[in-house]
């Protein structure tokens, strides 16, 4: 077993990893980089540190024994770290050992993913986010106009669904030259009510159109016990009509009441 | 033709002895052509990213196609009414660039492919024409790269055309965004070949269809065509909402009826934008943000793809079918892959089939005895 003190080890492949290494367990270069526990604070340099470069070894089966599970973050400080040294020749094999394909696909999120803002690199880490879903990131025309709103984007504690869907809103509504002041001010309230204020902001002509058949469905639709909302499925737009029945009685009561409304309103244009 | 635009030229070595090598291979740049023994960048997985999509622009691949080069149109899928068609591809990929393009999602090899074997696609389609030759097939070329933008190269179309002169049953849509129709008219007259555009206002033009024909350009073509003899149709599709649509596809039909007449156009179909969700993000990085397709209010409808709001789509198809019928009604309209909800909402109120005129182009008994015979062929 080759052996080196930890004070002769580099720390040039810092990737940040997000586990610490346990301080019980061995430590590991390659050469003289140390390939872990880059965090702790070892008084003695005279720690003996594992070489696992030899003839035998690929560097990439290595590491993947070290970190049997990276994030797609984790991996991408990883990546630029590694990619300027020649030592790992099949990055395709290399990613295939965390069941990712590698692509200049994959390598253009990645390129990106670096230069976001840690607390987001946490957040995509934490929310187990993949490299499809972080697309919108990749039509960034300048990366100063977006940092300010992913800070803002981290404080809003969205779901995985939801985080996904805002941030793609939010880079194609800065994409499209949206003022910022604007989207600042779209971006507050509850996570639901954000998304609602930028889907309306992304879609405004299919939103005024919802909002006037809602606006002339407040003026027209008198029907007790019954709501008519305006919604959209899809590519389909509509009226909604809710109401709530105990008996055969009242939901029958609901019917005529609606049927009622109807005959007198079906040539208004209210739909 | 203009070569220079294109950054490589890779002849695989088993088609140096295809006609069409022989013949165009003195006129290819030498430092820029290649004999190779696999396909170029084979190692590219996944979809491609914007770059190697952009790269698939300027590489030609000229090799064999290995299988059966006659399929049915893909626009035949459940819930969408589909207008009878096959198609013969003879290439993939395109060498113009539509922001809305499919291929965008559709291509998995940074490459544009031409067939060399054009030989072995006319003898499927003799072989058919020993079984067929009553039947009413559509067929196309144009699905999955442009019937005619390489075609002063490849010159396919004098071959194909040639084929189809005799099965005058027959037809035959070349269908292009280009002009490039001066190297085969004096084929014509070919009743049974359609020269066929795919038309936009030019204001869309310039901004989502790079590298394209203008449509003062695309019409003189369509004279030409029509003049030597050959059918025409004009696909308005797709149509792409902007703030002024209205004017904008009133001046093309404008534009297309000063032209022609009813008599002259043997298939006019409208279509709207629509486009697989996963085409979102290449679109997104290869076109920003000041294009009309990647700013479009689009939605998920029940094919998957994303597409305007029903009763916008319904707006702008029937709108576009009164200005053609306002200048004359004797023009038949079709809307392309949409679904029979639509027909009924539209102008027309009734399902293609029923529309006069259309009746035949819908009538999906052909295309499934057809598709039986192929099966039991195959």
């Amino acid at each position: 077993m080759i052996t080196r003190y930890l004070g002769d080890c580099n720390k040039s492949y810092d990737f940040k990893p997000l586990v610490q290494w346990p301080s019980t367990l061995p430590f590991f270069c390659w050469d003289d980089e140390l390939l872990c526990g880059f965090d702790t604070k070892i008084k003695n340099e005279l720690q003996i540190v594992i070489n696992l470069k030899s003839s035998e070894t690929q560097m990439a089966d290595v590491l993947a024994f070290i970190y049997p599970q990276l994030t797609l973050p984790e991996l991408a400080r990883l990546y630029t770290k590694l990619k300027v040294i020649k030592e790992i020749k099949d990055w395709g094999h290399f990613f295939s050992l965390y069941k990712i394909r590698f692509c200049e696909n994959l390598i253009s999120t990645l390129d990106i993913l670096v230069q976001t803002p840690i607390s987001f690199q946490l957040w995509v880490s934490q929310k187990q986010i993949q490299a499809r879903e972080l697309s919108p990131l990749k039509c960034i025309s300048n990366f100063v106009d977006i940092e300010p709103f992913l800070n803002k984007f981290l404080e809003l504690n969205l779901t995985r669904s939801q985080g996904i869907q805002v941030l793609e809103l939010l880079i194609e509504l800065i994409e499209m030259k949206i003022s910022k002041e604007v989207l600042h001010s779209l971006m507050n309230g509850s996570p639901n009510s954000i998304h609602v204020k930028l889907m309306e902001m992304r879609y405004p002509l299919a939103t005024e159109k919802q909002n006037n058949v809602q606006n002339k469905l407040d003026n027209i639709f008198k029907v007790t016990g019954v709501e008519a909302l305006s919604r959209r499925y899809g590519d389909k737009s509509g009226v909604e009509v809710k109401f709530f029945s105990e008996t055969n009685k009242d939901f029958q009561q609901r019917l005529n009441s609606l049927n009622k409304w109807y005959e007198t309103n079906k040539d208004q244009d209210w739909i | 033709m203009d070569l220079s635009r294109f950054d490589m030229f890779y002849i695989d070595h088993e088609v140096l002895d295809s006609p069409l090598i022989k013949r165009i291979k003195s006129i290819l740049p030498v430092e820029k052509t290649k004999v190779v023994s696999k396909i170029p960048f084979s190692d590219s997985k996944g979809d491609l990213s914007k770059s190697e999509f952009d790269r698939s622009k300027k590489n030609i691949f000229f090799t064999k196609f290995k299988g059966s080069f006659f399929k049915r149109c893909p626009g035949a899928r459940p819930g969408l009414s589909c207008c009878n068609y096959f198609v013969l591809n003879l290439g993939l990929q395109c060498d113009m660039n539509c922001s809305y393009c499919y291929l965008q999602s559709f291509i998995n090899t940074p490459l544009m492919t031409v067939y060399t074997n054009i030989d072995e696609a006319i003898e499927e389609l003799e072989n058919l024409k020993l079984i067929h030759e009553k039947d009413n097939f559509r067929i196309g070329t144009g699905e999955v790269i442009d019937s005619l933008s390489l075609d002063d190269l490849t010159l396919y179309s004098r071959q194909l055309i040639d084929f189809f002169k005799t099965v005058p049953n027959w037809k035959l849509e070349l269908k292009t965004k280009s002009s490039k129709v001066d190297h085969f008219l004096n084929l014509g007259p070919a009743k049974n070949v359609i020269a066929s555009w795919s038309v936009n206002p030019q204001y869309i033009i310039e901004s989502e269809e790079h590298g394209t024909a203008s449509l003062k350009n695309r019409l003189l073509a369509a004279k030409k065509c029509l003049d030597s003899g050959f059918s025409l149709s004009f696909h308005i599709d797709p149509m792409i909402w902007h703030p002024e649509w209205k004017k904008n596809y009133s001046q093309l039909v404008n534009e297309i009826t000063q032209v022609f007449s009813p008599s002259d156009v043997l298939v006019l179909s409208v279509g709207a934008l629509r486009f697989q969700p996963e085409q979102k993000a290449i679109m997104r990085e290869r076109f920003g943000f000041k294009s009309w397709v990647t700013r479009a209010e689009v939605f998920p409808s029940s094919d998957g793809k994303l597409r305007y709001d029903k009763k916008l789509r319904l707006e702008m198809f029937d709108y576009i079918v009164k200005e053609f019928k306002d200048k004359n009604p004797l023009w038949n309209i079709f809307f392309c892959m949409e679904t029979p909800e639509t027909w009924l909402k539209s102008t027309f109120k009734s399902l293609p089939k029923s529309v006069h005129g259309l009746k035949e182009l819908f009538d999906h008994k052909i295309i499934k005895n057809t598709e039986n015979r192929l099966s039991l062929r195959n």
